[in-house]
Formats: structure tokens, sequence, C-alpha cells
């Protein structure tokens, strides 16, 4: 089976796209971005190719016969359905125990310096205490239909050993601190090193962890023997100086963007992605191709980051600021958003008797307002409109977007997806799997 | 521009008594504007800035006419004010946003950190002409005089006689002001690149000043609130009476 | 290739300006008297025919950029009450001067006897020269040239030109100098003058040719120098483009490309009209992000600033007073912005251009305001598709290598994109 794969090394995460030759998505992969960039496209890679097996092994996909084809097959991949089947679900717990595994290993090799020297077997007693408590966690994050805040290794290990550490630490013996600083050594460890065998082993565990019928079973060694050649491979992404491909293999990200979004929805001119650190506004033209854009590179104001900022201070999750913000009845109006100054002017209107709620809606009309600056300049707000990145997500943000789009440029269809994280990723791939068919014709 | 204007308002042509009447009108409105920073100077607890700014500004939305009787009514009515109370607060000349109007808040935070603005160059435009225009003889004429002789000082013009700071330190004088606050919008070449001029003169003066900078419609103004906080103190508490 | 590859026209104009620096530096103990000025509106025949030495502090400024030097210029002046948002040309001069006022060739430059400020599309030169007055308490003669707001020239304008020449400009040189206006100097001056200014315009219409044989931008820049500089009117002028003139006309005979600092030029891929001045400080690292793609530039606005010769204009000794004026009016960011984006549409024609680039200087706003404008109006006008980077002249803070590389790169992938389909 011949696929082609696109890579985008974002600033917060790393998306993979696989596509046959079709042109239909087959596996999709996400991770946390990390420092060695060799390390995050590996196993962002692999992720995508579980997913295509998974996609393969759910549809009982034998080399004859071909994966049930949507035409709007865009939108999602059609392995979607067996995301929480038993099998995977396992697989993913067997993932997690091995990188706690090797957390634990890490973290031990981390207490060994000479500066614990004095208490290292507390230390060592310790950290294995609370590594034996987050397995017992895992199952439970693991159980079927149970619902995970994250999917990343780091987000649930950190979340877990913080917990655990600030309840078995003593400010008289081991630390918190302490602790803190052997989890950061080892995550580091864990996060930048690839296992190459992890398919193979996870998946023979996850078969006897499961109880998996014979039947499951042939399914799985048929998928398992499919090969699966990686015909073409684009990679893009911020920071793209250092990315690891050959540069006839790297397009921008903003073209990547722009087709990405095209494939998504074929009608739209213009689209606006508002990521962490920058914020991009495209004009695309029938065929996907960028006619025009507009970037935001150098102020996190407008930026995701900007409500993360917020979200600190307040003390909320970022999921929960658009919730909050749309609970506002009056109307506050914030006209700058300079993230340095972001905490104190929020006191300042927290003392002024304003309401939370009052302020997160202004704050987030207040990002969009820089978007909708960034888009003029690019060329306006033509029908049909995409807004993709993380801040789409955000309720508040996308009412606040379809008023000011409204006011300034008449009714425009507004588009959305919940898959718009994978943009750029899928643009790759399909820039790779088009320059393939040049070559070949 | 008396040919454009006519096309505008459909007409046929304006003559010398439409010209002569409009300079009028401006006229009583220049004078009243006048008449309210005098009295603003006199006693600034009964017509604070965010206040009188405000009443300047209706004037670049409404006719000249309106606008005049509009500000003889405020006048009035502020001194009848009795809630209006002097406060210990430092008397200061506020020059740099000629231009660029600043956000109220901006206005009211100086007011609320303690000074007493005594003296401005906001909205110059309504006070651009610095006498009466001549309403005998040649009204084309009178007003190229005034323009050309009888107009503020701004960071925007040139200096021939390198006096920059000129109507700052007279202003600061007639004012009895206690020291200026130079405030720029970001990005101002002629106000920011007036400013070190400015200062140098003032310290040579021996004129209490600070400066900053503000971006164009902010609501954040804490380090404002801060600086001219402190400055509004140090020269309450440390300057020689 | 370690050495960076240079052809004879270069060196001489790097020799002009290295002597110019030499003389300066001597100016005072050999009694010269000189004036400043700006490179816009800069009436070098004029001030040579009293024998009154100029010295444009733009040029020191950009040479301060080159050398790396203006970084510390410009804290220098920071740390004195100027503020990050002015234009860096101005607080690179301050920080220089009050470092010692020694120029970007290691050699001290001389006090001014006359600060000509010639306010011709920048209103920052009226603020810069205050500053320098402030700080030397000399004479200056100020040349209000008016805004070309209708997009053409009128007499009213030219007149007013004159007028100041004869009742404020000239007075003042005598009084410098101590000589008196010797009008046929002047002409003679001129002459030579149009004759230069003959070949440089052929050398910037050889960008027509494909491949073009030079780089109208950061090969412009070099071409620009004497012109703009304190060479116009003379002799070495008129030498140095005719030198120019041959090598690119050799150039052209054998199909090359231009000259870059890493050898000659591959593959013309991309041919791009760029509007906006350079960026200084990272000249070298920027350039390359064009010529590493084979990107082009077949015509600028940056070498019209001092002025704008390839719509017929030149220097005319039959009428000298009011050819000067004349030149002032018509220098590229005393234009109107419809008269801008009207050349711009020109160049976009003539020059077969692929795309417009914009470089947004943060610290210029004679150039920048309305470049957005500029821009939309150029791609609805031509179809050609429009990108916008922004950067600074002289403050190294301000330029970004990875996302200016990111913009272009993006930019040229769009045009290779369309090139494929269309």
């Amino acid at each position: 089976m011949r696929v082609f794969a696109g890579i985008d090394l974002g600033s917060t995460t790393t998306k993979a796209v696989i596509l046959d030759e079709e042109g239909h998505v087959v596996g999709r992969g996400i991770t946390n971005s990390r420092s060695n960039y060799d390390v995050a496209c590996a196993v962002v890679r692999d992720e995508a190719f579980v997913r295509v097996r998974f996609s393969m092994i759910s549809e009982g996909r034998t080399p004859s016969s071909a994966l049930p084809r949507d035409s709007a097959a865009f939108a999602a991949p059609a392995d979607e359905g067996v995301r929480h089947s038993d099998l995977e679900t396992h697989f993913r717990l067997h993932q997690y125990l091995f990188n706690l595994d090797r957390l634990r290993a890490s973290m031990h090799a981390a207490s060994e310096t000479s500066r614990h020297r004095a208490y290292v077997r507390d230390l060592g007693a310790l950290l294995d205490h609370i590594t034996d408590r987050m397995r017992e966690r895992a199952y439970e994050h693991f159980a079927p239909n149970a619902n995970r805040k994250s999917d990343f290794f780091r987000d649930l290990a950190a979340s877990d050993y913080m917990h655990l550490a600030s309840e078995l630490a003593d400010p008289k013996a081991i630390s918190f601190e302490t602790l803190c600083a052997m989890f950061d050594a080892a995550i580091l460890v864990v996060e930048n090193s690839i296992d190459a065998q992890s398919f193979e082993r996870h998946m023979s565990a996850a078969l006897a962890s499961s109880n998996a019928p014979q039947s499951l079973r042939d399914v799985v060694e048929r998928v398992c023997a499919i090969e699966i050649e990686e015909a073409g491979t684009v990679g893009t992404g911020y920071g793209r100086q250092r990315l690891p491909f050959p540069k006839e293999q790297i397009r921008s990200e903003i073209l990547c963007h722009g087709l990405g979004a095209h494939a998504m929805f074929p009608r739209t001119r213009t689209v606006l992605d508002i990521g962490g650190q920058d914020t991009k506004a495209i004009q695309v033209d029938a065929n996907g191709i960028v006619t025009s854009f507009q970037m935001n590179d150098r102020c996190a104001a407008g930026c995701g980051r900007y409500l993360g900022y917020i979200a600190d201070e307040m003390n909320l999750a970022l999921h929960e600021l658009g919730p909050l913000a749309q609970q506002s009845r009056n109307h506050v109006k914030i006209n700058s958003t300079c993230t340095v100054f972001a905490g104190a002017e929020l006191r300042d209107r927290l003392a002024l008797g304003q309401k939370r709620e009052d302020i997160l809606a202004g704050l987030h009309r207040a990002i969009i307002l820089r978007a909708m600056s960034l888009l003029a300049r690019s060329g306006g707000v033509e029908d049909e409109f995409t807004f993709t990145g993380g801040v789409a997500r955000n309720a508040a943000a996308v009412a606040a977007l379809r008023d000011l789009v409204r006011e300034n440029y008449g009714e425009r269809t507004l588009n959305i997806s919940a898959d718009s994280i994978y943009t750029g990723a899928l643009g790759a791939a399909l820039f790779a799997r088009r320059a393939e068919s040049r070559i070949a014709a | 521009m008396r040919d454009d204007f006519a096309r505008l308002a459909g007409r046929d042509e304006i003559d010398d008594d439409d010209l002569r009447d409009s300079i009028a009108i401006y006229n009583d409105n220049r004078a009243v504007i006048r008449d309210l920073y005098r009295e603003r100077s006199r006693a600034p607890w009964l017509f604070p800035l965010s206040e009188v700014f405000l009443f300047l500004r209706a004037g670049n939305v409404m006719p000249p006419e309106e606008h005049t009787m509009l500000l003889r009514d405020y006048i009035r009515a502020a001194r009848q004010d009795e809630s209006r109370r002097e406060q210990d607060h430092s008397r200061v000349v506020l020059a740099g946003m000629f231009c660029e109007q600043p956000p109220h808040g901006l206005l009211v935070t100086l007011e609320r950190a303690g000074c007493d603005v005594v003296d401005d160059d906001l909205l110059v435009g309504l006070r651009w002409l610095t006498r009466d225009v001549d309403v005998e003889g040649d009204p084309l004429e009178n007003l190229v005089e005034a323009y050309l002789f009888a107009s503020a000082s701004s960071a925007s013009r040139y200096a021939p006689d390198g006096d920059r700071a000129k109507w700052l330190i007279d202003s600061y004088t007639r004012n009895n002001a206690e020291g200026v606050i130079l405030c720029a919008p970001s990005f101002c070449d002629p106000a920011l690149l007036d400013q070190p001029m400015l200062v140098s003169r003032l310290d040579r003066e021996g004129v209490p000043h600070t400066e900053f900078k503000y971006a164009e419609d902010t609501g954040q103004f804490a380090v404002i609130r801060e600086q001219a906080g402190t400055f509004s103190d140090s020269i309450r508490l440390w300057s020689t009476p | 290739m370690s050495d960076v590859q240079k052809e004879a026209s270069m060196l001489l104009q790097k020799r002009l300006l290295s002597d110019h620096f030499d003389v300066l530096s001597h100016a005072t103990e050999e009694g010269r008297k000189v004036v400043y000025t700006f490179v816009p509106g800069n009436l070098n025949e004029l001030v040579r025919s009293f024998d009154l030495l100029p010295l444009l502090p733009e040029i020191n400024a950009l040479q301060s950029g080159m050398r790396k030097l203006s970084g510390n210029y410009i804290t220098e002046a920071e740390k004195h009450g100027h503020s990050e948002d002015v234009c860096t040309y101005v607080k690179c001069d301050i920080g220089q001067l009050l470092k010692g006022n020694i120029g970007p060739t290691g050699k001290p430059l001389p006090k001014p006897d006359l600060l000509l400020l010639s306010y011709t599309g920048c209103f920052t030169f009226l603020k810069w020269f205050e500053l320098l007055r402030e700080q030397y308490d000399c004479p200056v003669a100020m040349l209000h040239v008016p805004y070309q707001s209708n997009g053409a020239l009128d007499e009213h304008q030219r007149q007013y030109v004159i007028d100041q020449l004869h009742s404020e400009v000239i007075p003042k040189l005598e009084q410098v100098s101590g000589k008196k206006y010797d009008e046929d100097r002047l002409r003679e001056m001129l002459r030579l003058s149009a004759i230069a200014e003959d070949d440089l315009v052929w050398v910037l219409e050889s960008a027509k040719h494909t491949p073009s044989p030079i780089d109208a931008y950061f090969g412009g820049v070099y071409y620009v120098g004497p012109i703009f500089s304190a060479f116009r009117g003379t002799q070495s002028a008129v030498d140095y483009y005719a030198l120019l003139r041959r090598e690119i006309e050799e150039r052209i005979a054998a199909g090359l490309g231009p000259v870059t600092p890493d050898g000659q030029l591959k593959e013309e891929r991309y041919r791009l009209v760029v509007e906006g001045p350079p960026n200084w400080t990272s000249f070298r690292d920027f350039w390359r992000m064009f010529y590493d793609e084979g990107a082009v530039v077949v015509a600028s606005t940056y070498t019209k600033v001092g002025g704008l010769y390839d719509t017929g204009f030149r220097h005319d000794p039959a009428h000298p007073l009011e050819s000067l004026a004349d030149y002032c009016l018509g220098c590229y960011t005393n234009l109107s912005l419809p008269a801008r984006v009207d050349l711009l549409e020109r160049y976009v024609r003539e020059y077969n251009a692929d795309g417009l680039l914009i470089n947004s200087v943060k610290s210029c706003n004679s150039f920048s305001v309305g470049q957005l404008l500029m821009l939309r109006e150029i791609e609805k006008r031509t179809g050609v598709p429009g990108a916008f980077i922004e950067s600074d002249l002289v403050d190294p803070r301000y330029f970004s290598a990875a996302n200016i590389k990111n913009r272009i790169e993006s930019f040229l992938q769009m045009l290779d994109q369309r090139r494929a389909i269309a």
C-alpha cells in the first residue's frame, strides 16, 4: 500500500496526516512538540501509522479489499468509529505503561546524581511508590469510555505525578521541588527517545490483555503483514530551518495551510488561522493555491498564547475561558491586548468592579479585532471563510468572529472543523501526493 | 480651496462676506475656548481635563455657534457646582498629544494620579489660531496672515529661531505650573523626536518634568498611573516653594 | 567561495566613497567648509559650485548599518532619551555624534558649517536637523519642497522652490563659503549630471532584459551611490556611470545575470519589483534569501528616493534653478500615493515582473504609509501577487531572519504554484 505523508511541526503540537493514492485520509497523528525535531517527526509519524493500521483492522481489511470510501472523506478519517475500541484502548494503555517504565528508569537515573546522595535510597523508594500509584491510575485512564483530559503521555503523566508528589512530599524530607525536578529531567529523556519496536510490542500486549478472539488476531496478523510504503513526504511548520527533511520536501506552512483548508472546504476563499504563537490570514483561489497572505509572527497579542496568559492569571483552564466569556451580559470594551500587561489590566478591571465574564468577553473580542485587522490587510473576508487553529475551538472567539465579520463584510459562510488542527499536515500530504503524481506523469 | 468648498457646498461661489461671517463665528468660538482655558488654569478643580476634553471634542462634530453656546453653559455650570473642591494636586502642563487623541481613560488616570492639568495642547486644531482673525479687509489675506504668524506652536512645525520649547516654558510660567508632562502617542516622529529637545531645555530652566508614551486606543494605564503619581508626589514633596 | 566577487565598477564606487570620507576628515584642518544635507532633494551641484563639501548623514547611517556599528549608536541615542519608535537613521546619527562623531570608515567627521535642510518627501528630516542644530549651533537653510499631492508638478510649486533658492539657500551658501553665486559653474556641473543620468537610466532599464544583467535593488543600491551622494555633477560620476554601463553591456552580450556576493547568479527563476528601503544591518543575509532562490529584483523604488530619472527628467544646464526645483519635487517619497502606485504598476509591466514585494520599514513613515494599499492596488491592476515583509533600516533588533525568510519563501512558493496551475 502506497501512502503520502504530511508532517506539520508546530510550536505546541506536531501533526501528521497520511493519504492513500486516491488522496483519502487513512491515518492521522498528533503529539506535543519537543526540542528534538527528528524525534517529534518520528513519533508523530509512528502515531499516524498506528492509526492507519487500526483503521484497517477495524474495517477487517485484507489486501484484496478496499477501505470504504466516503466522498467527504477529508472531513474525518474513516477510523474515527474505532477510537474507543477495546483493542485500541489496550494498545494505548500499553504504550502509556511502557513510557511510564521509561520514566521510572529515567527518574532513578536522575536521582543518582551527587546532590541527592544523602537521601538517594529514600528518594528512589518514593519514586517507585509514586510510579506504582501512577500505574494503577493508568488503568483508570484507559478504561473503556474513560474521559482523558489529554492523549499525550506528558500531560497525563505530569498531572498524575504532580498530584501524587504534592500529596506525598514532605518539606522536611523529600520536598515537592525535588520531586518536580526528577520529573522535569526524566520527561525530557522519555520524550526525546524513539522506540523502534513499539507497534509490535504494544500490539501483542494489547491482544493478550484484551482477550482478543482468534478472528481478530487473524485480522491483526494480516494487517500487520501489509507493507505500507511511504511514497512521498512533505514537511512544514514554524522554524523550518531545522526541519529534518531535504529542501525539496519542505513547503511553507502558509501554502500547506491554504491547500489543507481548501481540501476540507473546497469553496473556501479566505482562511484565518490563530495559532499559539502566530496568526495567519490567507486568501486562496479555486484550486487551493494561495493568492495573498499576511502574518502576525512577531507579537503575542492576537495569538492563542495570549489566552493562555489570561487563563493563568485567572487560575482557569484554557477550555474554561470560552464558556465563561459567553455568560457575559455587559459589554466591556478592551482595545489593546498587550500580553505583557495582561495581568495588570485584568486586576485593574476586577478592582473597578467589572465582572470576570464581561472582561473575558471583551478580551475575546479584542483578539478577534486584531485578527480582523490582519484579514483586512490580506485582502478582506471572502465567501467562504474558514477559521482554523486552537482558538477556533473557543466558542466565545467564534461568536465574536461571526459578529465582526457580519458587521464588516456582511454574511459569510463560516467553516469550522473540529479537525482543523490537522490543516497544515493535510496540505503537506496533498503536496506530497501532487509532487509524486507530477514526477510519475 | 475656496472654489473646492463652493463646489462641495453646491454653490456658485463663496464671497468675501460669507468668509467674514464665518471668521466672526470662529473668532467667538476661539474666544470662549480661551476663556475656558483661562478659568481652568485659575481653578482646575472646577474644570477637570477629562471633562474639558470631551466638551472641546464636541466642537469637532457640531456647528461652531452651537459649540460656543455649549461651552458658555459648561463654564457657568461648573463655576456654580459647589461639590467641586480644590484638591491637593500638582499643577502640570501636558504636551505631546496634539494630533492623535488619547483615550479618555488616560486623562482620567492622570487626574486620579494627582495631576491638575492647567494647560495642554490637546485638540490643538480648535485653538490653532492664537488671536482673533481680522474681520475687516480681505478675509483670505487675513486668514493667511493669521495662519502664518499667529498660529500655535507644535512639534510638527519648524521653529526658525531654534527655540522649540518656547511655548512650553511660557505656558509653565504663565499658568503657575509646577511641572510638565510630555506624553506622545507611539510612532509619532514629530512629538517623540521633539521630546529630547524639550527635555534639555526644561532641565536648563529647572522645570520638573516626566515623559511617557501611550499606544493608540490603549486600555492599559497601570504604568502611566504609577509614573504620573510618582511625579505628582515628587513635586509636592520635594519641590522648593 | 570565500571572497566576495567584485567588479571594477563596484571597486570604483567603493573608492569614491572612501576618498570622500578622507576628504571630509581633513576638511577642518584645511579650512574647507562643510554642508550637511539629505539625499532626497540634494543640491549637490549648487553646493559644490561654491566649493563647499557635502556631507550626507543618511549615508553615514546606512554605512554604519552595513558595518554593524549602528546597533550601539542607536542604544546610545535611546539612553539619551530617544524613543524606540523613531527613525533609526536619526538615532544612529545622534548616537554616532554622542560617541565622538567618527564616521563609518573610522575617520573623524567634520562639524557642519551649514545645515541645508532640504525638506523633501520626509517630515523627519526637519526634526533631524533641529536636533543637529541644537548640538552644533550653526546656521540652517530650510528649503521647503512641497509635497506633490496632485500627482503632477505645478508651476506654483516650482516657483515656490525657486524663490527659496534665491531668498534663502543661495544667500546662506554665499555667506558660509565667502563666494558669490556662480551660475556658469552651476550650469557646467548640471551638464555633467545629465550625462551621468543618461547612463544611470540605461543601467536601470537594462533589467528589462531576460535574464536581467543586474539586481535592481541589492545591486542597485551600489549603482545609485554616486548619484545620490556627493558626486552628482562631477566628472567622477560621469566616469563611473560610463564604466558601469560598459560592464552591463558586456553582461548582456554574454547573457549573464547579476553578480551576487556568492558569485554569478546561475538561473533567474523569479523577477520581482521591490518597494521600500533595504535593510542595511543584515544586507547580505537579506540578499541571499533572494539569490539562493534565483529571485532577481528587476526594478525598485528605493533607487529613486534620491531622484527619479527614468521617467524623462534630467538636470538641465539651460534652466539651472528650475531643474533643481523639479529634481527636488520629483524625488520618490515626495510623490503622491497614486503617483507611486502608477510608477509601480509601470515597473511591474515594463520589467515583466512575476510579483511585487514590499519591505515595510518600521521606523520609516515616509515609505511605509500606504504600502498595504499599494500592495492591494497593484495586485488588482496587474494581477501579479504581492508579498509584505517587515524589517528596519539600521536597527539590528528589528530584523528577524527566520520570519522574513519564512515570508519570502512562502511568497516564492506561491509564485511557483501559480505557474504550475497556469
